[in-house]
């Protein structure tokens, strides 16, 4: 659904009440005025293992002042939520004051503990600074809360507020205080409909002059599972609010989207420009890497695989701040990040007479990019587009695993903002998919004991030889071979050397030969042996409850074929049928032959779309079920008595 | 292992300017190494000046991680004269950086500390393509002897020069151990006394599994000085008895006032009462400013608040026990992985603090930062090693207990029910006594309903293939005597091997807590850490009760192995409608030495043999 409330500001799209009206699920109790619902409170019927609670968190924010009040109070349901919840910490900017903080444990007799001033500690990184205590006496049934002030921030333009807490929330409020003639925009992400619109309060005052109070409140949020396996865009499915100041006095119109997406363009174009700024010398530098090249495919080429292979990405992250001051830094240093070296690539292609402009975009580790939300925020990264012979490529320099006219898998999105000047415009991007592939060709020679010496190769392509090149470099050798390649875990494995190889087609292979001692159990007269395991023979999608969606990035194909042959003298008495099942965007197909001492199954998982919404993780988790299924079928060989 | 996987790492250092033929061989598979590491420590009758210099080559990806500089700093350590310099593979500065520009952060400690008074100023260092080269440089001008303890030589990634010098006047004594390497120091007499330890080629930290803690220690230069004062303290003396001493000056007026004895108590009941009560009425919160790190807070101010680090809850502890009539100690302890302490040298390499009282004759050990540890048992952290009881009359050297495999049992009553589809259901009932009842119990505390259901499934890593469990409860705590049960239901998830109308069962349904599958006994240079001794028994009933059909049933014939370390044995019965395996093993010890490993290896292979034997369950021709 496209929301239009950024359009109309807070004012437009809530329902306004007095101030005397309106009400939450827990009356604004001061700071120590517990009821005795409070203290009745257990864990929530839809989360029985929570240890403790938020029992409400609210937060007033003047938004002409900055100025922050917060009361937060949590319920300890038992000893581990005293862990969870008995120590605090919470951060503010350096220049902001910190007042009237108070914390204290209420005893289930109603006795208070404060913590004393000498006990509230100050952590400090960079500039922001993080206030820490623990709650005394803190024990089962307590109750502990804490409040304070922030102010000296000054005026509030934007802000993020996640509305869940790392224990399970009853109740978050947040209200923003605005004066007269401020406009602020916002969104909300991850909040249910009919929550995502402010209850808008009048304060008291002159009509013409009276604030406005908007007041989200979220009740009942379980804690966010940060362990659930592909999970990416992590930012939308956060229960979020973030808000904006919009200068917008009127009604919206398309055309003033266009408009705003123009002006932020030409903001970022500037931004950008002062980073570019041509060193000296870099005009012949340029054509000298492209000397003797005619065509803009050429050069782009050449100039891509220059910065690619000459300047090292160094980024734990795409959204990094940049490590220099501008291109000229960057090529004495050659090293920067990936937006850094994108931005070279920029100025050298445009050196070079290639038509070029750089993409902002929004990576898909972050969030999807919101085209309703009128916000430069939203962008963590820039790619570069030019302009060839054969039509528009779109470039980034990360890695060397990416090849030239694709992007790396997270920078894979639908839309960015194409930089230029007072032509900066909304684009979609059309990107052609690298066919993703891995093929394992696996071969198992099992002796008469049932021990196999094995071989594997495992090849790479499209977006997978990035993935496997990228922990190949980052990952011990012993690890990479045992986890991302082999995922064998039978007693009886011993590792053996392997080799790790980028072709000139950018196909990243690996090829290793290791041994399973008994790998395949013997039975009277039978060997029984387990397939190999490949890619998704262990399911990995355990879990019932899913709180995002899954993101496998890209679509992509595995493929295994396995030979195992038996000892001399056996013959194949079974191996695991041909089968094949599929769920919207998944299918698995498996066909097995047998040929003598030797049987052959090929395996095929394509993973046909890359984002898959959490209403269809059943589906998804009983596919991954049948898969591991599958996987765990069996091979078995009967000995004829001779050779 | 040679492997042939660096050959696009190895072509990119000859065609660089760094020379292949300089480079240690372990230090592409790690990802770099240091051409050098040196320390200078001059001491002085104020304190100790010491340098750190280091030049170190990043050489891929993997050496990505150590591209970064950390130092941390407080009040009695002063961090000065920082130098930073980054290198291309020409030997080109392409960058310096000083204290300035590195990442200031206040008050954190290590991730179990609230709060504690040191800076700590970090700067990630990026290079440009591999392999590059980081010098850096930085002195730390410590006010007090305390904290003269050396450096290390030894690091993750390959060493190729290590040295320290020590700088003393001759009137300060600064007594000094090499461990893990056989280096001497060179001394040239004189004012001030110079000492040099140098060393070339000095592997990287083994990588093996299975490590032993003593070594994933880095060798190092241990040093111990004969005499100082720090903040209103002081310390003179090279014996254990002094380094009590002067803890227990640190925390003489911590303690709680002296009390009357309870009466009408035994003395171990004394003691459940004071270690319960600890436990009950605070909890760990480590707050550390200053000379905080070391000395206690007031056992009153503790007791208030209902918090407090580990020396703070054994000073309240012992104040209990003291008020109550009981003798006990608090004892320093570096706990198992954190660093050795070796008898013969005595020093301050202590990192936690925990509790000894004498009962007649007995001696109760305890430890109230473990919430989940019966009085008198020790977390696997604090057992068998070398530590200090501060007594009246100064530090004694003990060493705590080390559990028995009698101590740490498990008693694994499982029921499978085979299905028409030859799956299993499965129902099994765990009693687990002493570390794995712990482990355990924290494995309910800290995760969900669903991962904990998905951790407990790798406990059935045996030959059914992997399971699906569906119900798991928790009864009873590792702090009763009697420990605590797990009740767990579910099935497999693959049918078992059914060929000839018969199903091949293996009754082995857990994974093995000793899989030395790859270790391998010739080329293994350490010994092997076992965790800790352990018994367990595995009693498996597989069931057809209510299917039609079989025939007959046979079980595996009784069998044992043994070695100097541990037995395993398999009893069998069998009924009408079940067939019952019944597995005790005994594994005695924490370690198996080098010398030990071949005959080891070899009775876990035969006991993994053995284990894999099935029960065969013949279906009746149709």
């Amino acid at each position: 659904m496209k929301r239009a409330a950024w359009i109309a500001g807070v004012a437009l799209s809530a329902a306004v009440l007095t101030a005397a009206a309106g009400g939450t699920a827990w009356a604004q109790q001061e700071f120590g005025e517990i009821t005795e619902r409070e203290w009745q409170l257990q864990a929530p019927s839809d989360y029985r293992e929570a240890n403790a609670l938020v029992i409400f968190d609210r937060i007033y924010v003047i938004g002409a002042t900055g100025e922050e009040r917060r009361h937060i109070r949590y319920k300890v349901l038992n000893k581990q939520g005293i862990e969870d919840v008995g120590e605090r910490e919470f951060s503010y900017s350096k220049r902001e004051h910190l007042e009237d903080l108070k914390a204290q444990t209420v005893l289930p007799g109603g006795q208070a503990i404060a913590v004393a001033q000498s006990d509230f500690h100050t952590r400090k990184v960079g500039d922001r600074i993080n206030c820490t205590f623990a709650f005394p006496q803190a024990d089962s049934g307590c109750i502990l809360e804490y409040s304070y002030r922030l102010w000296g921030g000054g005026w509030m333009y934007s802000d993020y507020r996640i509305f869940s807490h790392a224990v399970y929330t009853l109740e978050t409020e947040f209200a923003l205080e605005v004066g007269v003639g401020l406009q602020y925009q916002f969104r909300t992400r991850n909040v249910p409909l009919g929550k995502r619109d402010p209850v808008v309060v009048k304060l008291p005052g002159a009509e013409m002059k009276a604030k406005q109070k908007f007041i989200w409140e979220l009740t009942n949020l379980p804690p966010i599972d940060d362990d659930e396996p592909y999970r990416g865009f992590w930012a939308d499915f956060v229960p979020s609010l973030t808000y904006t100041y919009s200068s917008m006095e009127r009604k919206a119109t398309n055309q003033d989207a266009m408009d705003k997406w123009r002006d932020i363009g030409q903001v970022w174009e500037a931004h950008l420009n002062e980073y570019i700024g041509k060193p000296r010398d870099f005009k012949p530098f340029v054509r000298g890497l492209i000397k003797g090249l005619d065509s803009s495919y050429q050069k782009s080429k050449a100039l891509y695989d220059w910065v690619v292979g000459e300047i090292a990405t160094r980024q734990d992250d795409f959204s990094d701040n940049f490590h220099h001051d501008g291109i000229g830094d960057l090529l004495k240093a050659k090293y920067g990040t990936s937006g850094e070296k994108n931005l070279l690539l920029l100025e050298m292609l445009r050196t070079a007479g290639v038509k070029a402009w750089p993409i902002l975009i929004c990576t898909r580790d972050y969030a999807k990019f919101d085209p309703t939300w009128l916000g430069a925020d939203q962008f963590t990264h820039a790619i570069v587009f030019a302009e060839v012979e054969q039509g528009g490529i779109y470039l980034d320099a990360t890695s060397k695993y990416n090849t030239y006219g694709t992007l790396p898998p997270v920078c894979r999105t639908d839309i960015g903002l194409l930089l230029d000047g007072d032509k900066s415009e909304l684009v979609k991007i059309t990107t052609g998919e690298p066919a993703s592939n891995r093929i394992d060709m696996v071969t198992y020679r099992l002796d008469q004991a049932g021990n196999a010496s094995c071989s594997t190769s495992v090849m790479c392509t499209g977006y997978l030889t990035a993935a496997y090149g990228r922990a190949y470099e980052t990952t011990e050798p012993d690890e990479y071979l045992d986890d991302d390649i082999l995922g064998i875990t039978h007693d009886g494995y011993k590792r053996g050397t392997f080799e790790a190889t980028l072709d000139s087609l950018h196909r990243f292979r690996v090829v290793t030969g290791y041994t399973v001692e008994g790998a395949a159990r013997s039975m009277e007269e039978n060997l029984v042996v387990d397939m190999p395991p490949g890619m998704f023979s262990r399911n990995p999608f355990r879990n019932k409850r899913r709180t995002f969606p899954i993101n496998f990035n890209y679509p992509y194909t595995y493929q295994s074929i396995v030979q195992i042959v038996g000892p001399d003298g056996s013959v194949a008495a079974s191996a695991p049928p041909d089968t094949a099942f599929m769920v919207d965007g998944l299918l698995y197909e498996r066909h097995c032959s047998a040929d003598g001492s030797m049987v052959q199954i090929r395996n095929s998982l394509k993973v046909g779309k890359p984002l898959f919404e959490v209403d269809e993780y059943p589906d998804l988790r009983e596919f991954f079920v049948e898969v591991e299924k599958a996987s765990a079928e069996k091979v078995v060989f009967t000995m004829t008595g001779g050779q | 292992m040679k492997r042939l996987a660096f050959i696009a790492a190895a072509v990119v250092l000859l065609t660089s300017c760094v020379s292949a033929a300089d480079i240690p061989e372990t230090a592409v598979e790690r990802g770099g190494y240091f051409e050098y590491r040196l320390y200078t420590a001059e001491v002085t009758d104020k304190g100790v000046r010491e340098e750190t210099r280091a030049r170190l080559v990043i050489l891929n990806d993997r050496g990505e991680r150590f591209a970064g500089l950390s130092i941390t700093g407080d009040t009695y350590n002063k961090i000065d004269n920082v130098r930073i310099d980054l290198y291309d593979s020409c030997g080109q500065r392409v960058y310096s950086k000083k204290l300035k520009d590195m990442l200031r952060t206040c008050g954190f400690g290590p991730s179990y500390s609230l709060y504690t008074s040191s800076c700590t100023y970090y700067i990630d260092l990026p290079g440009p393509a591999y392999p590059y080269t980081i010098e850096y440089a930085y002195t730390i001008e410590s006010t007090s002897l305390f904290f003269l303890r050396g450096g290390s030589l030894q690091s993750y990634l390959p060493v190729v020069r290590a040295a320290y010098e020590l700088k003393r006047p001759p009137g300060l004594d600064v007594h000094y151990q090499v461990r893990g390497l056989d280096i001497e120091p060179q001394i040239t007499e004189g004012n001030p006394m110079v000492y040099r330890w140098e060393v070339a080629d000095v592997a990287p930290l083994p990588n093996d599994d299975y490590l032993p803690v003593e070594a994933e220690e880095p060798a190092h230069l241990a040093l111990s000085p004969h005499a100082f004062r720090f903040d209103r303290s002081q310390y003179s003396g090279f014996s254990w008895k002094e380094v009590g001493n002067w803890y227990r000056s640190l925390a003489a007026d911590r303690y709680l006032p002296a009390g009357s004895p309870a009466a009408a108590k035994t003395g171990i009941e004394v003691i459940w009462d004071a270690y319960n009560r600890v436990l009950q009425e605070t909890r760990y919160v480590a707050v550390s400013i200053g000379i905080g790190g070391w000395q206690p807070h007031p056992a009153s101010d503790v007791q208030q608040c209902g918090y407090g680090d580990c020396k703070d809850m054994a000073t309240l502890l012992v104040s209990y026990l003291r008020q109550a009539g009981v003798e006990a100690y608090p004892v320093l302890i570096a706990t198992r992985g954190s660093g050795t302490i070796d008898p013969e040298f005595p020093s301050f390499g202590f990192n936690h603090v925990i509790t000894f009282a004498i009962d007649g004759s007995d001696t109760i050990w305890m430890d109230p930062t473990c919430d989940d540890c019966l009085c008198g048992q020790l977390p696997a952290a604090d057992q068998d090693v070398p530590v200090l009881a501060v007594t009246d009359t100064g530090g004694v050297l003990l060493r705590t207990p080390s559990s028995t495999a009698d101590d740490n049992r498990w008693v694994r009553t499982t029921t499978l029910r085979l299905r028409k589809d030859h799956r299993l259901g499965i129902e099994a009932e765990w009693e687990v006594t002493g570390i794995g009842a712990l482990r355990l119990q924290a494995l309910f505390e800290d995760s969900d309903v669903e991962n904990r259901l998905r951790r407990l499934e790798g406990y059935f890593a045996g030959e059914l293939g992997s399971v699906k469990l569906t119900a798991a409860t928790i009864t009873g705590s590792p702090s009763d005597t009697s420990g605590l049960t797990i009740r767990l239901e579910g099935a497999t998830e693959r049918p078992v091997d059914f060929l000839k109308q018969t199903c091949y069962i293996p009754p082995s349904v857990y994974g093995d807590a000793l899989d030395l599958s790859a270790l391998n006994p010739e080329t293994r240079k350490y010994p092997v850490n076992l965790g800790y001794p352990r018994r367990m028994r595995d009693v498996v009933t597989i069931s057809w009760k209510g299917m039609t059909g079989v025939a007959e049933a046979t079980a595996p014939a009784h069998d044992s192995v043994e070695c100097d370390l541990g037995f395993w044995r398999r009893a069998a019965e069998t009924g009408e409608e079940w067939v019952k395996v019944i597995q005790d093993s005994e594994c005695r010890e924490r370690e198996v030495g080098c010398e030990q490993l071949a005959a080891f290896s070899a009775f876990v292979r035969a006991r993994q043999t053995k284990a894999r034997e099935f029960v065969k369950v013949k279906m009746a021709s149709e």
